[in-house]
């Protein structure tokens, strides 16, 4: 038989996904009708739509199992009426007169009441996979315990491969953060023609002979190490001199490590905007790139002999070049293309400004070998879905979030995220209370 | 027959968990003993904050320990290592200084 | 296999056309209907409603959530469509009012017309509904960067304790507890160049609403969430009856004695009694420094709390002989042997019991751990 729709259009059934279709479901999201249903019919009805976006990939009977008709909940109290009043208040002048009858008019229905019936589905809310959908680090529950089984989910330092895992409070989880920006980011849209291909085969070339010659360079910096040794052996005015290479090779081979990173990052990128036919360009712009790639490679050639000070300017000129460039080519019709202002030619807020648009750009490059599209930003339809319930506290910027405790219902609120009316809810609750 | 101070290999595959034991020479290594003396966890424990070195857990009765040295139970080289680790006997291997 | 045809001009133009649409290429020799690319009605729906209503969340809305529930039927924002209608009232309203009041009303009039079209209006709760089935469930605001930042400060720099600053910024404790770790994770990443995903954040951070926070001090900060939290306890799950004197001076206390004797009375419960303590002290009318004065008793007394509990554990922890052999520590912790009682069975004796089996050997058992650390 094959495979049910996952957002069919015809039975209308929320799914725990971003995806433009249960958007589009969730517009024409309606109760059942259940005046011609049998009470057990309302209940299943009830059950099998709610059951379709709390935990649809759980098994009904581990879902069972989970189920508890304990449902939690709090009542915020003000220190001040704790601190005037001890409760006698309540008490007092039952059957003396002192009992105002009851205001119908005053009494707000519905808004102080605690909405426990949307707390059906909370126990599931603690599981590692449905946390990281609703810290909003994944699209979907599904792809969330796709992270978590492909291993890239820790939870307190620690890899935890179990989607299932039951959160406690003051539990830290981590996502790997490309991870992150592949589910949230745009997808990458993949046209290819012929003429693509050839020229994704050439590129693929090329970044084969860059390998080839930053091996070649590293082989030949190792001959030279060597060389200067044995140089050193011999004569001892060399010795200061040589030490300080040594030491420049030896020192921060992290940092070093990042730096080729970015150099790397920086080639693809230029390569990319030389590849890009769409843009017209001046023979003279086409030069300027083609002397930045050579300039880049260069550095990355010399990678493991330049100090870090050397290769962050270098870095910084480069992007600094290349982004002035990019000012020209999008605005053509300011006229001819103007000289590059040098940088004490610049006044301060323009120097401000540049220094930020290339921390946005380094940031946020153009990347082709990602999986998603590049500068990153969010996809579509993602904000209808965008919101992070109180029982979380994310941090974003390191994907990273902690489990604060399991949520809870308050007085005119519920802290489960359900699509679903109270009266839906209250039915599922009844169906898996057993007594049907 | 003798007794013997000797290690019990419980836990799994890939993840060994000791008791230290005190049994007849010639029982099988997990049957039941005269008297269960500890446990030694030989897999080393980061420490919580991240700080210090790794660190093994045992858990001894050394006065239980003691008495059954002193009527001559003979303990066996990983226990005999435990035991003189706890202060109860002389060290048989001393390392190389 | 056959080669793949491609959709060219020597075929019927129905092929360019339907196929195209649908996105993928399926063999135009084929005789079986296929079911996937019929266009249904509620597919043209889907199309229409997303060209339409749909367009709106496509991109997020700048300065604003975008939310299902901040839009009517036709797809626009309803508290645009209200605000015009409420300037649309008060326009006919200072016409109909005639020509005594015109000069004075015109620069109003004109400010309310630039303030609704230029600005979106703020969120109400209604706005903040992302299911409108659902009126319980409101996406409620996360803390900003600035607040954030600040509550980082005030623990580390500052040297204030959770308790303190949970209740000035009015952010639970546990929430400040986990700002301040994951923040500093966040420095962490910071000091390693680690790259943060900044990117993301900021697109984050610009769909969600926020609770703000003025460095400046200058705007006082809002309340973010409610800190004094009553957890509801089971025991007062039940209806009782329970017959007392008219005269009897019954408080929480007593009510909480009564559903359980366990149950501790509210003011005790919520995990800031010491904000109704203050409280007290100040509806007393005590001056300032007496004010202080029992402060700081109180925070005398927590303070030896502590103490005790932490000399607690320093003696547990001298308990342990610890042996360094080089790579490793190894602890020693005494135990009794007699703790595993007659059978062996103890519930507190140590090691691996004898004639029990282990359940983790039964097929196909999966062992989720239930805690990490």
């Amino acid at each position: 038989m094959a495979r049910k729709r996952f957002h069919g259009l015809k039975r209308v059934k929320f799914r725990a996904t971003w995806n433009k279709y249960n958007l589009f479901n969730l517009s024409r999201l309606k109760a059942p009708n259940t005046a011609f249903m049998t009470y057990y019919q309302q209940k299943w009805s009830a059950k099998s739509i709610t059951r379709a976006y709390h935990g649809e990939h759980i098994r009904e009977g581990q879902w069972e199992r989970m189920f508890t008709p304990l449902l939690n909940s709090v009542i915020p109290m003000d220190h001040r009426y704790l601190a005037e009043n001890d409760g006698s208040e309540m008490a007092a002048g039952r059957g003396s007169g002192l009992e105002k009858p009851m205001d119908l008019k005053k009494i707000a229905f519905g808004k102080n009441q605690i909405p426990y019936m949307h707390m059906t589905y909370a126990p599931i809310e603690r599981r590692l996979d449905t946390a990281i959908f609703r810290a909003l680090f994944a699209s979907s529950v599904r792809q969330a315990r796709q992270f978590v089984i492909h291993g890239q989910v820790k939870v307190n330092g620690k890899k935890i491969p179990y989607p299932g895992y039951l959160l406690n409070p003051g539990d830290m989880f981590q996502v790997e953060p490309d991870r992150v920006l592949f589910a949230t980011g745009a997808p990458k849209v993949k046209v290819k023609t012929d003429a693509e291909k050839i020229r994704y085969e050439r590129r693929i070339g090329r970044q084969s002979n860059i390998t080839r010659d930053a091996a070649l360079a590293k082989r030949s910096a190792r001959r030279k190490a060597k060389e200067a040794d044995e140089l050193a052996d011999d004569t001892i005015e060399f010795a200061p001199k040589l030490q300080k290479s040594t030491k420049i090779i030896q020192g921060d081979p992290e940092v070093r490590k990042l730096r080729q990173k970015e150099f790397l990052k920086l080639i693809r990128q230029i390569e990319d905007r030389i590849g890009n036919k769409k843009v017209r360009r001046t023979g003279k712009l086409k030069q300027h790139l083609r002397m930045l790639l050579r300039r880049a490679k260069a550095n990355l050639i010399f990678i493991q002999k330049k100090s870090v000070d050397e290769l962050e300017t270098e870095l910084r000129e480069i992007t600094q070049e290349l982004l002035g460039q990019t000012e020209e080519v999008e605005s053509p019709d300011k006229g001819p293309v103007k000289r590059l202002k040098t940088e004490s030619e610049m006044t301060p807020i323009m120097k401000q400004a540049l220094e930020k648009a290339i921390a946005r750009i380094r940031e946020n490059p153009s990347d082709s070998t990602k999986p998603y599209a590049t500068p990153w930003r969010p996809r579509p339809y993602m904000s209808a879905f965008a919101f992070v319930p109180r029982y979380l506290e994310v941090n974003h910027k390191i994907c990273s979030a902690v489990y604060l405790r399991h949520p809870v219902a308050r007085p005119g609120l519920s802290e489960v995220p359900t699509p679903f009316p109270a009266e839906t809810q209250q039915l599922a609750f009844n169906w898996y209370l057993r007594r049907r | 027959m003798v007794v013997k101070i000797r290690l019990a290999r419980f836990g799994r595959r890939r993840a060994p968990f000791y008791n230290i034991v005190v049994a007849q020479a010639r029982t099988a290594r997990n049957s039941k003993p005269i008297e269960v003396l500890g446990t030694y966890d030989p897999i080393p424990k980061a420490p919580i904050d991240g700080e210090g070195k790794r660190w093994k857990d045992i858990k001894l009765d050394s006065a239980r320990a003691k008495y059954w040295l002193g009527v001559g139970a003979q303990p066996s080289d990983p226990a005999w290592r435990l035991l003189s680790m706890a202060g109860l006997l002389e060290p048989k291997y001393r390392p190389k200084a | 296999m056959p080669p793949s045809l491609r959709c060219t001009s020597s075929l019927p133009s129905t092929c360019a056309k339907k196929l195209c649409r649908a996105g993928q290429l399926t063999r135009s020799f084929s005789t079986t209907p296929s079911q996937d690319q019929r266009i249904t009605r509620n597919r043209r729906q889907l199309f229409r409603w997303l060209g339409s209503q749909g367009q709106s969340f496509l991109n997020p809305l700048s300065g604003s959530t975008n939310y299902l529930g901040a839009y009517n039927a036709q797809g626009q924002l309803k508290r645009v469509v209200e605000a015009a209608a409420e300037a649309e009232k008060k326009k006919k309203l200072k016409e109909g009012k005639g020509g005594e009041a015109a000069t004075q009303s015109e620069p109003e009039l004109g400010n309310e017309d630039k303030e609704f079209k230029g600005e979106i209006p703020p969120e109400t709760t209604r706005d903040l509904q992302p299911f409108p089935l659902n009126r319980s469930f409101i996406s409620q605001p996360v803390l900003s960067d600035e607040l954030r930042e600040e509550i980082w400060k005030r623990v580390l720099q500052d040297g204030k304790s959770v308790r303190e600053v949970s209740a000035e910024l009015t952010v639970e404790m546990s929430r400040v507890g986990a700002v301040v770790r994951l923040k500093e994770i966040e420095k962490e990443w910071e000091r390693t160049g680690r790259p943060l995903v900044n990117p993301y954040h900021e697109a984050v951070m610009s769909m969600l609403p926020k609770t703000p926070y003025d460095p400046t001090g200058k705007i006082k900060p809002k309340p973010h969430e409610s800190i004094n939290d009553l957890p509801v306890h089971r025991a007062t799950g039940t209806q009782i009856f329970h017959p007392t004197s008219e005269s009897r001076h019954f408080t929480r206390a007593d009510a909480a004695e009564v559903f359980s004797e366990r149950l501790l009375p509210p003011d005790l419960r919520v995990p800031h009694p010491e904000l109704a303590e203050m409280h007290k002290d100040y509806k007393a009318g005590l001056s300032v420094e007496e004010r202080e004065e029992r402060q700081k008793e109180r925070d005398a007394i927590a303070d030896r709390k502590r103490e005790r509990a932490a000399k607690k554990q320093a003696k547990k922890e001298a308990a342990v002989k610890k042996v360094d052999t080089g790579r490793v520590v190894f602890r020693f912790t005494e135990i009794s042997v007699d703790e595993a009682g007659k059978d062996g069975r103890g519930f507190k004796g140590v090691g691996w019991r004898y004639g029990h089996p282990h359940m983790d050997r039964t097929r196909g058992a999966v062992k989720i751990p239930t805690s990490v650390e």
